[in-house]
């Protein structure tokens, strides 16, 4: 059993970390490139989401390098996620593959169950100990990253973050133990607190809502982070992996308490599930926008059905709370130029608009 | 005579405005990109200087498509992206304008403005089939010059339906109508509402259209496009004197921002019009993003690279 699994944003490291741990051998898809994408198109149906071309980019090429047991994601509701793993089975038998498929379904019993099926030789202490250390490593790079969008538009050597950020990647991937883990996230923390910030800067907040995938994979969401932090902006992502295993895994009280509290929000204009992220693109915009940030960007994939129907329905948000909305759809030919002028474009539009509120 | 001047390099055309100290347009300039936009702007700023002899440049500012380019191979003071341009152009033009349809050779976009300040924009994302290239294509397709194309319009007395939600079907639907005998100016007119109601039904979506109306971009020259704007929006919409180089005249508008906070231009001089410039791009092999790197070499110096993302190549440019 050779496994592997789709890319998003680092995720990689902790599945590795994961399969590693339960005694498997594991082939990483190589790093999106055109290829992938090339690949994903050739062999998807053309309309379908972005997500599942490149996903299935992903997985030729990684069956290519010798895998043969791709571990997936399943889901429920109306968002097309829950077709992806059944779909793309099929596709890569037609063109001839031969491997298993393991789906998993966002529920931690199932997940306990397939981890049982995937294990080998290992006893449940062990089990346990593979999936606490990827769990910690998901959270530290989460933790990291955020701070790294915090100080990217306030540091005075320009990438100084960034290169912290890329040395811990590095030593996060190869910790074998809780501790080496540890030792490398509060050394990333404090060198991240020790980088020189400018004085008296006080940088654009702008918040991020939409759709994870595109959220977390900076090789088609244009690496928006590193460019709009370059522009001066504070990042707030609203989704992060953490966020999601936090919440809809372990069902944690928080996380819970906070679902609520945005559904809460969103219901004046959304008050029922429509699959995916819809509701809480909604809710968030409503709640930055309480909480004083510059704008709001709106991310997803080109026909994703869930954020369509936020997008339809931010113009009335954005309008009730006051804060500008910039819906973005990515898809395989979103082009740089396209998106770097409506970035800066955004960006004026939210920096005349504090000069404006500051005179007033 | 102190001027700025603004540079508009767009994926059709490449506009130059010179404007005065006071923000008045003294003289601008229409070519066409061809797909040449470093010898469209050595060609353009050649006219200007020939027209003007007696200007003194004291800021320059690049827009559009190519602002980046542009910007490197005139030394430019400010560059901006054209919907900020356009939008200060507009409020230069018509100081209390609410909202700005703009429409171009591949792009169109629309620009909400409260008192002075820019609230919202949209421009088109994966549709052209409303923009001014469609209409450049059906003009030659019928044989009309697309100067002639909205005065026909005009002379239009019952309405045709066009489809208009796609390129490619507004074509046959108007091969069919022309087929089945209607009149040209019918089609035509047709045509123009056609794509007024796809750029309202796509850009416009959402947003509020208030007047006072602003028209720019190439199209607006467009009387038949105007008075399907005027029908459709049940409000008057003023078009632009300057319609067509608008990008160009707010980025001469912000060029005249920058300088006067900061510094003096940093315009290489119109001696860039026989300069020699010379790009090239590589995709660097430094890590798994494979930027595309682009370097442009000014008399056989590297002048600038830029694209790539961890600064590596960007950063080991020393001139300026």
């Amino acid at each position: 059993m050779i496994i592997t699994f789709p890319h998003m944003g680092d995720m990689s490291i902790a599945l590795k970390a994961l399969f590693t741990g339960l005694g498997r051998q594991v082939v990483l898809p190589p790093p999106i490139s055109k290829r992938t994408l090339e690949l994903g198109m050739k062999y998807s149906p053309e309309t379908t989401c972005l997500p599942f071309k490149v996903n299935l980019g992903n997985f030729i090429e990684a069956l290519e390098q010798g895998a043969n047991t791709i571990v997936t994601c399943g889901g429920v509701g109306p968002c097309r996620l829950g077709y992806y793993a059944e779909i793309q089975q099929g596709i890569l038998q037609n063109l001839g593959y031969r491997f298993d498929m393991i789906v998993v379904e966002p529920d931690i019993v199932d997940i306990i169950k397939q981890l049982h099926r995937v294990a080998f030789k290992r006893n449940f202490w062990e089990v346990y100990l593979a999936f606490r250390l990827a769990l910690a490593k998901i959270n530290a790079m989460d933790s990291i990253q955020r701070k790294v969008n915090m100080i990217r538009p306030r540091e005075v050597s320009v990438g100084e973050s960034d290169f912290i950020w890329r040395q811990t990647v590095d030593v996060i991937d190869a910790a074998e133990n809780l501790s080496t883990l540890r030792t490398a996230w509060h050394k990333a923390e404090s060198e991240l607190d020790g980088v020189k910030l400018k004085s008296s800067v006080r940088p654009l907040r702008i918040g991020v809502v939409g759709e994870i995938y595109v959220m977390l994979e900076p090789s088609i969401n244009q690496n928006i982070d590193w460019r709009l932090g370059n522009m001066g902006v504070e990042v707030y992502k609203t989704m992060y992996l953490s966020d999601y295993i936090n919440g809809h895994l372990f069902r944690k009280r928080e996380y819970l308490e906070k679902f609520k509290y945005l559904a809460d929000l969103a219901h004046p204009y959304l008050g029922h599930y429509v699959g995916g992220h819809g509701i809480k693109s909604i809710a968030h915009t409503v709640n930055m926008g309480q909480e004083n940030y510059d704008g709001i960007i709106h991310m997803f994939p080109f026909t994703c059905m869930p954020e369509i129907v936020a997008k339809n329905i931010l113009p009335k948000v954005s309008n009730d709370v006051d804060i500008p909305v910039l819906s973005l759809a990515f898809d395989e030919q979103s082009g740089e130029a396209g998106i770097v002028t409506r970035l800066e474009a955004f960006i004026d539009l939210l920096k005349y608009r504090r000069l404006k509120h500051h005179l007033a | 005579m102190h001027v700025y001047l603004g540079i508009d390099v767009g994926s059709v055309s490449t506009n130059i405005a010179v404007l005065d100290e006071f923000g008045k347009v003294i003289d601008s300039l229409y070519i066409r990109t061809q797909g040449r936009p470093i010898e469209a702007v050595q060609n353009g700023l050649r006219q200007i200087k020939e027209r003007n002899p007696e200007i003194k440049v004291k800021g320059v500012g690049t827009t559009g498509s190519g602002r980046h380019l542009t910007g490197v191979i005139v030394g430019a003071d400010s560059i901006k992206n054209e919907i900020t341009a356009h939008a200060v152009a507009a409020m230069h033009i018509m100081p209390d304008v609410k909202t700005v349809l703009e429409i171009g050779g591949q792009d169109s976009k629309m620009i909400i403005i409260r008192n002075g300040v820019v609230t919202d924009f949209a421009m088109n994302t994966v549709c052209a089939a409303g923009t001014g290239s469609f209409l450049d294509q059906q003009a030659a397709r019928l044989n009309i010059g697309i100067e002639d194309f909205g005065d026909k319009a005009l002379e239009s007395t019952t309405p045709v339906r066009i489809a208009g939600r796609c390129a490619v079907f507004a074509e046959s639907d108007m091969i069919h109508k022309q087929q089945t005998g209607h009149v040209t100016s019918d089609i035509i007119n047709g045509l123009c509402q056609a794509l007024v109601r796809n750029y309202l039904n796509n850009i416009g979506k959402g947003k509020q259209i208030q007047s006072p109306i602003l028209f720019q971009g190439g199209v607006a020259a467009n009387k038949g496009i105007k008075r399907a704007f005027e029908e459709a929006l049940g409000c008057p919409v003023v078009v632009s004197p300057y319609h067509n180089v608008m990008g160009a005249i707010g980025s001469a508008l912000l060029a005249k921002e920058e300088v006067t906070q900061t510094k003096p231009t940093v315009f290489r001089g119109f001696d860039v019009i026989d300069f020699v410039y010379t790009p090239r791009s590589f995709e660097c092999s430094g890590c798994a993003n494979m930027c595309e790197v682009v370097e442009i070499k000014m008399n056989g110096n590297v002048a600038a690279r830029w694209g790539d993302q961890c600064g590596k190549w960007s950063n080991s440019v020393t001139v300026a």
